[in-house]
């Protein structure tokens, strides 16, 4: 065997350790999947470098994590760009992974031997949630101290044990030194080991569930992986460094006065994946919207893949033609009403909530006000088009995620000072 | 299985509820301020002479975090400048009679008592004394103040 050959069959057995020697032609369209689970990992990947080369400048503590920073842009060669790098990583990390969670849900691919990687796959995003969260913290600008000290309040409604709680996650009664240490060990510590034991696990499920969805018996072929696949997902990964490298050179990373524990600036927002939750506590009473609905909405997640399921289209876009046509309404639907129910919120429901006296019971109306001609609708829309329990389900999370879309939207670009509403 | 394995089962399954539920029981426990407040420890700031505090006015001590009300009739109020809702800090309002929170808008009158949601809880109190002739606030021991509770000054 020559030089040339005996390299390029080490790279080969080394791929096969991640991919099966033989993949469906039809498995590998760009179209199935979009290539966003090895996105995220790649992400992920990129993530983990340039966070390990921050780690040489960033001083985790309150004196030093801002200046250290500030030295690491202007006086080091490449600094903004490194910064800017681990920061557009993350946040497209964010948006990749909650896309590969919804292109998984809506081609079916959580039935069957793939329920335990669906609850494995939530509990990943759930860890993505909190790498972003915990990082947000680690400049200790006036942006960073006053999003976490939102958030670490929002946990107090929790009734019964929210104090407890968010003194615990705070490490005090006010962000705080101990604070960034314990977000910063959490971020660069705990987390990634976390997530790369989950992440084996989950791509070693995939890999034990025969691979990625497709439509059976609609022709196709047996492709050897590389070099089929591995040329596909080589391209993919070249084109998410370019458009990294580009938005990491052309737009700019956030970087605010430093913390100032004095003085909250107005308006203080949570991080924009958090945002949406920031609008609901404007509508409805805290103990609604950071208890019951994260709950009921994990729970129904969670539960998804273990419902009877009847005339089960694996690797169908929703399912079925009908499916199809019942999530596209059901979206434009939610949307349109989610905007209409805000307007009237800020027309019509806060001034009546504050004369009734802006309790529990007020929320549960204001709630029941949004979501009632939301089932009515549900129920027509199964009725009308025989929709079975799978689509309907389906129905339901996409209603779901539209109408947090559209909370966040507002919350992010049409909120100013004091929370104002802005047009 | 045997009976010893079942055993050593249970007793490692036992073991691991006993430490789940110290740390649940850990959340219920009363917070750093309760402790404190039971520790009996105080720390007394002077705030000045009562005879600076012109009646009907508020002053804020923001590296103390508390503002300083002395109503019409004389009396004073300690509060915190903490806002109820989510903890942003507080700022004087315009006409310098009430609060206003940079955050959400919670309002809040000179006596701390809401004004304008979201907040629903008034501003925690600090205790205050009158001690010849200085105004002095215990900066150490906030009082959370629940809805509708009466708010008592303090009167040299």
């Amino acid at each position: 065997m020559d030089r040339q050959s005996h390299n390029s069959s080490a790279w080969k057995t080394f791929l096969l350790h991640l991919h099966p020697p033989k993949v469906h032609s039809r498995s590998i369209r760009f179209t199935r999947t979009f290539g966003l689970g090895g996105i995220a990992a790649l992400l992920f990947i990129i993530l983990a470098c340039s966070g390990m080369i921050l780690r040489f400048k960033y001083i985790p503590s309150v004196v030093g994590a801002y200046d250290s920073l500030l030295t690491l842009e202007q006086e080091y060669i490449f600094g903004h760009f490194l910064r800017s790098l681990h920061y557009w990583s993350a946040n497209l990390l964010i948006i990749v992974s909650f896309l590969h969670m919804i292109r998984v849900l809506f081609s079916q691919s959580i039935y069957g031997e793939r329920k335990k990687n669906w609850i494995y796959g939530l509990f990943l995003f759930i860890c993505i949630l909190a790498f972003n969260f915990t990082g947000y913290l680690l400049p200790w600008d006036q942006l960073s101290y006053w999003a976490v000290t939102i958030v670490t309040s929002m946990l107090s409604y929790i009734p019964l044990i929210g104090e407890g709680l968010s003194e615990w996650v705070r490490g005090g009664e006010q962000v705080n030194e101990s604070t960034l240490l314990s977000f910063y060990h959490l971020h660069t510590g705990i987390l990634p080991l976390f997530f790369v034991c989950f992440v084996c696990i989950h791509f070693w499920l995939v890999r034990k569930a025969k691979g990625v969805t497709f439509v059976k018996n609609q022709g196709g072929e047996m492709l050897s992986s590389y070099p089929h696949l591995v040329h596909k997902e080589v391209v993919a990964a070249l084109i998410v460094c370019l458009v990294l490298v580009l938005l990491s050179l052309l737009l700019d990373v956030p970087m605010l006065g430093k913390a100032h524990p004095d003085i909250s600036p107005n308006p203080s927002k949570a991080p924009w994946y958090f945002i949406g939750f920031q609008e609901l506590l404007i509508h409805f009473d805290p103990s609604i919207v950071v208890l019951f609905i994260p709950v009921i909405t994990l729970s129904f997640l969670i539960s998804l893949p273990f419902y009877k399921q009847e005339g089960l289209h694996v690797g169908v876009w929703f399912n079925s033609i009908r499916g199809s046509v019942a999530v596209k309404i059901a979206i434009l639907v939610s949307l349109f009403w989610t905007t209409i129910y805000l307007a009237l919120s800020e027309l019509v429901l806060q001034s009546w909530s504050s004369e009734a006296g802006n309790n529990l019971v007020v929320s549960v109306i204001n709630l029941l006000i949004y979501v009632a001609p939301l089932l009515v609708f549900v129920w027509g829309l199964s009725r009308r088009l025989k929709l079975p329990g799978t689509e309907i389900r389906l129905v339901f999370v996409a209603i779901l995620l539209s109408s947090y879309i559209v909370m966040s939207i507002v919350a992010y670009f049409f909120r100013a000072e004091g929370m104002e509403f802005i047009f | 299985m045997s009976s010893r394995r079942r055993f050593i089962q249970k007793l490692i399954a036992v073991v691991f509820s006993m430490q789940l539920f110290y740390i649940l029981a850990d959340l219920f426990k009363p917070t750093e301020k309760q402790k404190r407040k039971k520790a009996g420890k105080e720390e007394w700031k002077t705030a000045g002479q009562v005879d600076e505090f012109k009646k009907g006015t508020l002053r804020v001590f923001p590296s103390d975090k508390y503002f300083l009300y002395r109503a019409v009739d004389g009396g004073f109020l300690a509060m915190s400048v903490k806002c109820t809702h989510l903890g942003c800090i507080l700022r004087l309002k315009e006409d310098q009679q009430g609060f206003v929170c940079p955050c959400h808008s919670s309002e809040f009158s000179a006596l701390g008592e809401v004004t304008s949601a979201p907040a629903k809880r008034p501003l925690s109190v600090f205790p205050v004394r009158v001690v010849g002739g200085k105004v002095e606030v215990d900066i150490k021991n906030a009082v959370k103040r629940e809805v509708g509770e009466k708010t008592t000054l303090i009167y040299s």
